[in-house]
């Protein structure tokens, strides 16, 4: 017989001030506007939603101004703000071969080049040699070692891999601002540790030659949900942090989002 | 959300508020009642929510489809079956909303447009022309980032015992056998207790991570399709599982005997079908198998039996012309009866027949 004790149907409070919740059906972030406090859906936590730092970034970027006119009364109410996973990373490259061959041009990759994630190590001399933990107490020798915040999206898009890979290598300063809604967190923690590894590699296979095999480790510590602020323009959506510009079509959820939110809006006016 | 894709199923729950109806789509956290205006938290199983596919048919309908599918195999109008049970089970199976992504690393062949002249081989003429053909120019390193999304069901519970095959990672059978095979299920219901007396629920043996993991050894498996021309030197994989749900589908299975044999059907209680089952053999073929033989039998025994011990007695007494006809008729009802009854022991004792599945049969006859 299925377990009944564990289906339940409770009201969607928020677990901190009490204060009822609003989100979309599939998502499993959470932002209480009331205390503030960013939430998580936990599958294996007893708790079941559980706090999670949060923070709202601060525009830092804007649409090219011929493209949304030099003064949008609506630029605001367009904004939206999307979900990202970040974790301060530690990772260790044990071995990186490649095949004979190199591309030509460098303009293939995230930020074209404007990034090296072991910014600051010159000497492999420096780099301290360091047990893998999950290959069983196995000394490994770590080629290079870098330590930096990576971004992973906690909401649905087919370009998951690349836009992680795109904004960690922006690496934005985030400013916080506070802000009222966020929604289309689908992505739990546990799978975005998991796509971390995925844009790792997307580091290591833009640059310009051909990867035959690579064998790192990655240490992700302090979780954290930063909301990034994204508008529309025509058939492009921008970041306002970077101004980097996304086709539309991998916001799969876009539309829904910007429905959801103008209704809780209005019901709440 | 608002609209409703192909791949995901509109579930009824109550609102934890006023109770009230709700429609949300399968593996939905959060439900808004339009009613009260709340927001109510879906909590299940291992993080999975338990629905059920509510059955379409009724103990008496799917009595009738195997009598109609058992009238269909054995092509006898009259056979007489008796029904001892009818149970209504529901099977349990993990659904894995997911999406894999995966980097590809190795060596594809380069190909390369070249255009050659071609003699024609018809007339002989030295007609020529020129044709563009590609040819392979070595290879070259890729990096390929994959993705692929689906659904996929993976049985929770081994039910091989009623002939019906388990879904893993080497089988996804998304045709016509069963309803769960399919990608679309229909209108789906959240398990409480209530839908728990419609029938037995049968229990979970196959843990969620092993699900999870033969859902990433399927995808995987697609995924070879995508880099099928790849000389691979690495991979690596990542299941992003946006949706795990554990879905309880009706099945009757019904036990019947035919001239004192049992015999058993699974009805699949959504799509009306007979989806597995043992039945008795095709009687019309039983009996014109039993004529043939008895002609042939009669040949070899009737034939001396009237030469040695007949003739004498008839040439002695020429009047009773109606005791051998007599005779005679009552060794060819008797080899008959002997021959079918023989033919209907063989072909149903399970050392020596083969178990004939009715699903099979129908593909068959169709």
């Amino acid at each position: 017989m299925p377990n009944e004790k564990k289906l339940q149907i409770v009201p969607f409070r928020c677990p901190e001030c009490g204060h009822p919740l609003k989100a979309m059906d599939q998502d499993i972030i959470y932002y209480c506007k009331f205390c503030e406090a960013g939430l998580h859906f936990c599958q294996t936590s007893k708790e079941r939603i559980r706090r999670i730092p949060i923070v709202f970034a601060k525009t830092r970027a804007k649409p090219p101004a011929s493209e949304v006119g030099s003064y949008n009364p609506d630029f605001y109410n367009l904004t939206h703000y999307l979900p990202f996973w970040t974790f301060i990373t530690e990772g260790s490259l044990y071995e990186r071969r490649t095949h004979l061959a190199y591309r030509s041009g460098d303009n293939y990759g995230p930020g074209r080049g404007r990034t090296n994630l072991y910014k600051g190590q010159k000497k492999e001399s420096d780099i301290t040699y360091q047990p893998a933990a999950e290959e069983g107490h196995i000394d490994k020798k770590a080629i290079k070692k870098f330590r930096s915040l990576f971004y992973i999206p906690a909401f649905n898009t087919p370009d998951m891999v690349k836009m992680g890979a795109v904004i960690t290598a922006g690496n934005p300063p985030i400013k916080a601002v506070s802000e009222k809604y966020l929604f289309g967190g689908v992505i739990s923690e546990e799978e975005a540790r998991q796509v971390a590894d995925l844009v790792y590699i997307f580091f290591e296979a833009a640059k310009s030659d051909f990867l035959k095999e690579i064998d790192f480790s990655l240490r992700l510590t302090r979780p954290r949900i930063v909301a990034m602020p994204f508008h529309p323009v025509g058939k492009k959506i921008y970041d306002l942090v970077l101004g980097q510009s996304w086709p539309r079509e991998i916001f799969e959820d876009w539309g829904e989002i910007v429905t959801f939110t103008e209704n809780i809006k209005s019901s709440a006016s | 959300m608002s609209h409703v894709s192909q791949d995901y199923h509109l579930v009824h729950v109550g609102c934890s508020q006023c109770g009230a109806s709700l429609q949300l789509e399968e593996g939905s956290r959060v439900g808004h009642c339009p009613y009260c205006g709340n927001f109510s938290l879906f909590v299940g199983r291992e993080g999975a929510l338990q629905y059920y596919v509510r059955h379409k048919i009724g103990s008496k309908d799917a009595q009738k489809i195997v009598r109609d599918r058992l009238k269909a195999v054995t092509k006898n109008e009259k056979l007489g079956a008796t029904m001892q049970s009818m149970q209504l089970y529901y099977v349990p199976y993990w659904r894995l909303h997911g999406t894999i992504l995966g980097w590809v690393f190795g060596r594809e062949p380069v190909k390369r447009s070249e255009t050659i002249r071609k003699m024609s081989s018809y007339d002989g003429s030295g007609y020529s022309y020129l044709k563009t053909v590609q040819k392979i120019a070595g290879d070259q390193g890729v990096e390929k980032l994959v993705r692929r999304s689906g659904v996929i069901n993976i049985s929770a519970c081994d039910i091989s015992e009623m002939g019906i095959e388990s879904l893993d990672s080497r089988h996804q059978a998304f045709s016509s056998y069963m309803g769960i095979h399919q990608k679309y299920l229909g209108d789906m219901s959240l398990l409480d207790l209530s839908s728990q007396k419609e029938g037995i629920f049968l229990d979970i043996t196959v843990p969620l991570e092993k699900a999870k993991e033969d859902a990433e050894e399927f995808h995987k498996k697609l995924i070879q399709g995508v880099t099928f021309r790849i000389k691979v030197t690495y991979q690596t994989f990542r299941m992003v599982t946006k949706q795990v749900s554990l879905v309880y589908y009706p099945i009757w299975f019904c036990r019947y005997s035919v001239y004192g044999r049992q015999f058993t059907a699974t009805v699949d209680a959504c799509n009306r079908r007979v989806i597995a089952g043992v039945s008795p053999p095709e009687t019309r073929v039983v009996s014109i198998k039993a004529i043939f033989f008895l002609i042939i039998a009669a040949n070899f025994i009737v034939t001396p039996f009237i030469r040695i011990f007949i003739f004498p007695f008839f040439k002695k007494n020429p009047q009773n012309v109606v005791c051998l006809t007599v005779l005679i008729v009552a060794l060819v009802l008797i080899g008959v009866c002997k021959m079918a009854w023989l033919h209907f022991i063989l072909t149903t004792d399970t050392n020596l027949a083969e178990r004939k599945e009715i699903a099979n049969s129908s593909i068959s006859m169709s």
